[in-house]
């Protein structure tokens, strides 16, 4: 059926969005969180060595983890992994599990987009005021709260999508496409792709070693 | 209003909503219903000052480093040259899980990071033992909760943030604890072989050239921990700053075995980006619920209300280890840790108990938290990583375990010295 | 007279100025004052988990109607920064004469930048440096590392030759002891007992500051008073302002004394040793102040900023900004 084959057709597009959307936040996350380790480290070598300082790579770096942090949500809500208990879910016949799980992400979205709203007034008047840190370094705190701010945006906007998906894959009845949207990974399949890799890694690892 | 509290908590979770946001719309309810003042225009301000604050960056400095030594085939080298040295007990490898959670954990900051490196490296070689599957199990779920005791650790800098201790005296208080708990756990497998000799599975013996040819194995992990607790004590960097150093350090063991490559790196950082999105949401959230509990005025109510108990410290605190026994069931042990220390703490100072010491109690409760049902996660992360069987052989394999950890939780309140007599000795 | 109840955060929750001073004055003073009309909430900074820097945000978005904190933790405007700049302040005389004359322009300031009214500023006990380090004098400060956190007071520690370290508060103490720093500025008597007095070896006097901070109501909340509340909250505010200066000194001198040799009320003396600034150490810092914390602050701030200052402060403490 036609109707069956355009699902099928927007899942497949979903899922490259999502695999690339996941590869760009990755690569912008491993650079980032490099680039902040490989920071401390000189500013620790400095110091100890020629009693110098960088001045201010701890700000730098917490700015550099607060948008780690920011774009690494996105990450978890396109692999589901965020904690959610389901000892209650694990009991409910199939259509109250859908409930919970819609319901789950229903919340989660109202608890992030609200916090984005809110974060969007903050760095509005961070902007309006030209708020600087009362640090050494006397950074105009609306750069970094700028790019953190996007990538609260990017979460929400990847959880309404994912959420629009869901709603969709139920009215047509996909129980799979519905099943890798909505449902918990949670802890018990939640490191079971990641263990795919980890056990490659580990006897590729040992091989060449 | 405790009441209601609770109830929209535990309401909010069991529907299954995810911990971070049942956290944060608890905070933005609690502020409507109790508060006349808009608590939720609040909401970004303490978001973005937690989001940046430097200790939190521990977190995915620590989480990374882990994945790293992982991927580099450092853990499954360890837990090899581990069996050599520790599998000839009766109990087998179940010696080296515990064995190898505790090194592990003086690598790696996070109990959930530790139970699941070694429960991959682990399972597959417990096969065709003859194990008793339940006791094997057991032993890793709880070698794994080593990983916030032993220095370094996520819980301790946490804890240390929000009740302003030392985090360097909380890291060496955590030490002999640690090494003590794991002991227990030794002597836990050991006793249970020898009275089921049946549940010890086949016997592993090696040569002694064999266990001095494998000694080079378990240097990778050894230096790890010496660079970053070391580099503490060496007035070389602050707790933070060693977490960055032993990324550094992680990767240049890691290029050394030539298993530094991008694609490692990008499969380490996005294992690392979704743990500190699930971690760093439930902080924040939880940073959140926190003010509005403040402000509502719930922290001052139940902390007069305990005050006007009168009891003896003793039996303080053992209402407190009841209280965080029966909380630990039910709730995760981050958000759990971020909305009690701060209001239990000064209660503990005040009836005169170290803070540090508490700090040490408190990391051996939450430890007991990750193994109870029905909120444990390091049942769930061994049974994910298991992918076989129920989570019941797993919960009770745990139990031996979480008994001896009350035997540890017994002798910290009977011999505080157990935490205090190091970080004493070094200051 | 209408009822009104108000919410109001406090600064520290274990220091005796949240004590003695803020907390009465809310919750006790106000009330008998109005016949028990004005009716307040006030809860420590560190009783709802804020860290400080958010409070004046909080107090402008209505989550609070009255807020108390360190004017040198706000961020958007030079001129709050001015009042609290690294090593201007010296003694106590020089404090409330610098207070006095700035206290106009901050006022200024809080109506335009923050929709706040001012009800006063009051300190902290002062900013000393304590050092693990064996140190005589300022000269002894070259080549050291003392932790920084403000832009004027890293100015003055390069200006004396030292280097500038910024960690996190919570890590500071620790990395005293283990020498990561060699040096680090607190107030006396809250270092004291915090256990300061174990980690280094010598106070040295160089104050940083005495951590001047605000009692500040909303606009929305002042507008929102009828005509008697204002003039008894006003009105009360001053005494507890005098009340603040006198614990701020007293709790200052019991600090150094604690730290130092004693006589100790509150503990045994710390021993520290007692580093008091030389004539030559004294015009070593003046050259200095204005060589490096003036002049950088003076670019910030800008010409119109930097004239008042030099009117108000600079006058106070015999210090000038340069053109
Ligand atoms: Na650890
Ligand atoms: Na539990």
């Amino acid at each position: 059926m036609s109707g069956g084959r355009t699902e099928e057709e927007m899942m497949n597009t979903w899922d490259r969005f999502s695999s690339r959307m996941n590869k760009a936040l990755t690569v912008t996350g491993a650079c980032l969180i490099l680039a902040i380790a490989i920071g401390i480290t000189a500013e620790i070598l400095l110091r100890k060595i020629f009693n110098e300082t960088l001045g201010g790579m701890d700000e730098l770096a917490s700015y550099g983890f607060a948008i780690f942090t920011a774009l690494a949500f996105s990450v978890a809500a396109l692999a589901r992994a965020n904690i959610r208990i389901d000892v209650l879910r694990s009991w409910c016949p199939r259509p109250a599990r859908v409930a919970l799980d819609l319901l789950a992400q229903i919340a989660l979205i109202a608890f992030a987009g609200f916090l984005t709203w809110r974060a969007t007034l903050l760095v509005g008047a961070s902007w309006a005021k030209g708020t600087t840190a009362i640090t050494p370094l006397a950074t105009p705190v609306a750069w970094p709260q700028s790019v953190w701010l996007a990538a609260l945006w990017v979460f929400v906007t990847i959880l309404c999508v994912m959420f629009g998906l869901s709603v969709r894959a139920l009215l047509r009845g996909d129980d799979a496409a519905l099943a890798t949207l909505a449902a918990p990974v949670g802890e018990l399949d939640e490191l079971a792709p990641q263990q795919h890799t980890i056990t490659e890694a580990l006897t590729t690892g040992a091989k060449e070693a | 209003m405790l009441a209601t509290s609770l109830f929209l908590l535990f309401g909010l979770v069991l529907l299954s909503i995810s911990v971070a946001a049942s956290l944060g719309l608890l905070g933005l309810i609690l502020g409507a219903i109790y508060s006349p003042m808009p608590l939720y225009r609040g909401l970004a301000d303490i978001v973005w000052v937690n989001a940046i604050e430097f200790l939190l960056l521990a977190i995915p400095l620590f989480v990374f480093m882990g994945e790293v030594l992982l991927r580099s085939g450092i853990a499954a080298r360890m837990y090899e040259a581990l069996t050599k040295w520790l599998a000839w007990l009766p109990g087998g490898l179940m010696h080296t899980n515990v064995g190898a959670s505790a090194l592990f954990a003086a690598t790696s900051g996070s109990s959930v990071a530790t139970a699941a490196t070694i429960g991959t490296v682990a399972l597959p070689e417990a096969e065709s033992r003859g194990y008793n599957e339940r006791l094997f199990l057991g032993s890793l779920t709880s070698g794994g909760t080593l990983g916030i005791l032993i220095p370094p650790s996520i819980n301790l800098i946490i804890f240390g943030l929000l009740t302003n201790t030392s985090v360097p005296d909380l890291y060496m208080a955590g030490l002999v604890p640690g090494l003590l708990m794991a002991s227990i756990f030794t002597m836990t497998v050991l006793v249970a072989c020898l009275m089921r000799p049946g549940w010890g599975g086949a016997r592993i013996t090696c040569t002694w050239a064999e266990r001095l040819r494998a000694l080079p194995e378990l240097i990778p992990p050894v230096l790890i921990f010496l660079l970053v607790v070391g580099s503490i004590y060496g007035g070389l960097a602050t707790p933070t700053e060693a977490a960055g150093l032993g990324v550094v350090g992680a990767l240049v063991l890691a290029g050394a075995r030539k298993a530094l490559s991008w694609p490692m790196l990008l499969s380490a950082a996005e294992a690392t980006m979704r743990t500190t999105a699930m971690v760093m949401l439930i902080v924040l959230a939880a940073m959140f619920l926190n003010f509005v509990l403040g402000v509502i005025g719930l922290t001052q109510a139940l902390a007069s209300f305990v005050a006007q108990l009168g009891w003896s410290p003793t039996a303080m605190m053992f209402a407190i280890v009841v209280f965080y026994l029966i909380l630990g069931c039910f709730l995760e042990t981050l958000s759990m840790l971020i909305t009690t220390a701060p209001l239990i703490t000064p209660i503990v100072i005040g009836l005169g108990f170290d803070p540090v010491w508490f700090g040490v109690l408190m990391m051996v409760l939450l430890e007991m938290a990750l193994l109870t049902p029905p909120i444990g996660i390091n049942l769930y992360v061994v049974q994910s990583v298991r992918r076989k069987g129920t989570l019941t052989d797993v919960v009770i394999g745990t139990l031996p375990f979480l008994a001896a950890m009350m035997v540890m939780v017994v002798l910290l309140i009977a011999f505080p010295g157990i935490a205090l007599w190091l970080p004493k000795a070094l200051g | 007279q209408e009822a009104v109840n108000l919410k109001v955060v406090g600064t520290w929750g274990y220091l005796n100025t949240w004590n003695q001073v803020e907390k009465p004055f809310w919750t006790e003073e106000l009330k008998a004052a109005s016949n028990g009309k004005i009716t307040v909430e006030a809860l420590p900074m560190t009783e709802v988990g804020l860290k400080g820097f958010e409070v004046m945000r909080m107090l402008q978005l209505g989550v609070f109607d009255g807020a108390h904190g360190i004017i040198s933790y706000l961020g958007d405007d030079p001129v709050a920064e001015g009042a609290d700049l690294a090593g201007v302040v010296q003694t106590w005389d020089e404090a409330k004469a610098a207070v006095a004359a700035y206290e106009p322009v901050l006022a200024e300031s809080f109506d335009k930048t923050y929709d706040a009214k001012l009800l006063g500023v009051y300190p902290f006990p002062s900013q000393l440096l304590y050092c693990n380090a064996p140190i005589s004098g300022l000269a002894d400060l070259k080549g050291k590392k003392i932790r920084s956190y403000s832009k004027s007071m890293s100015d003055l520690f390069t200006g004396l030759g030292a280097t500038p370290v910024t960690i996190a508060f919570g890590e500071v103490v620790p990395a005293l002891q283990l020498g990561t720093v060699d040096c680090a500025v607190s107030g006396t008597l809250p270092s004291y007992t915090s256990g300061w007095g174990e980690a280094t070896t010598h106070l040295v006097r160089l104050s940083t500051g005495y951590a001047f901070s605000f009692a500040a109501v909303s606009k929305v909340s002042w507008d929102r008073m009828d005509e008697e509340t204002r003039d008894i909250i006003a009105s009360n505010a001053g005494a507890m302002i005098d009340r603040a200066w006198e614990i701020g000194q007293k709790d200052d001198e019991m600090g150094i004394a604690c730290l130092t040799d004693g006589p100790c009320e509150v503990g045994d003396p710390a021993g520290l040793v007692d580093v008091a600034l030389s004539d030559a150490d004294r015009a070593q810092l003046a050259d200095v102040l204005q060589a490096t914390v003036l002049e950088s602050f003076g670019a910030r701030c800008g010409a119109a900023c930097s004239a008042t200052w030099n009117e108000t402060i600079g006058r106070a403490v015999h210090l000038t900004i340069a053109e």
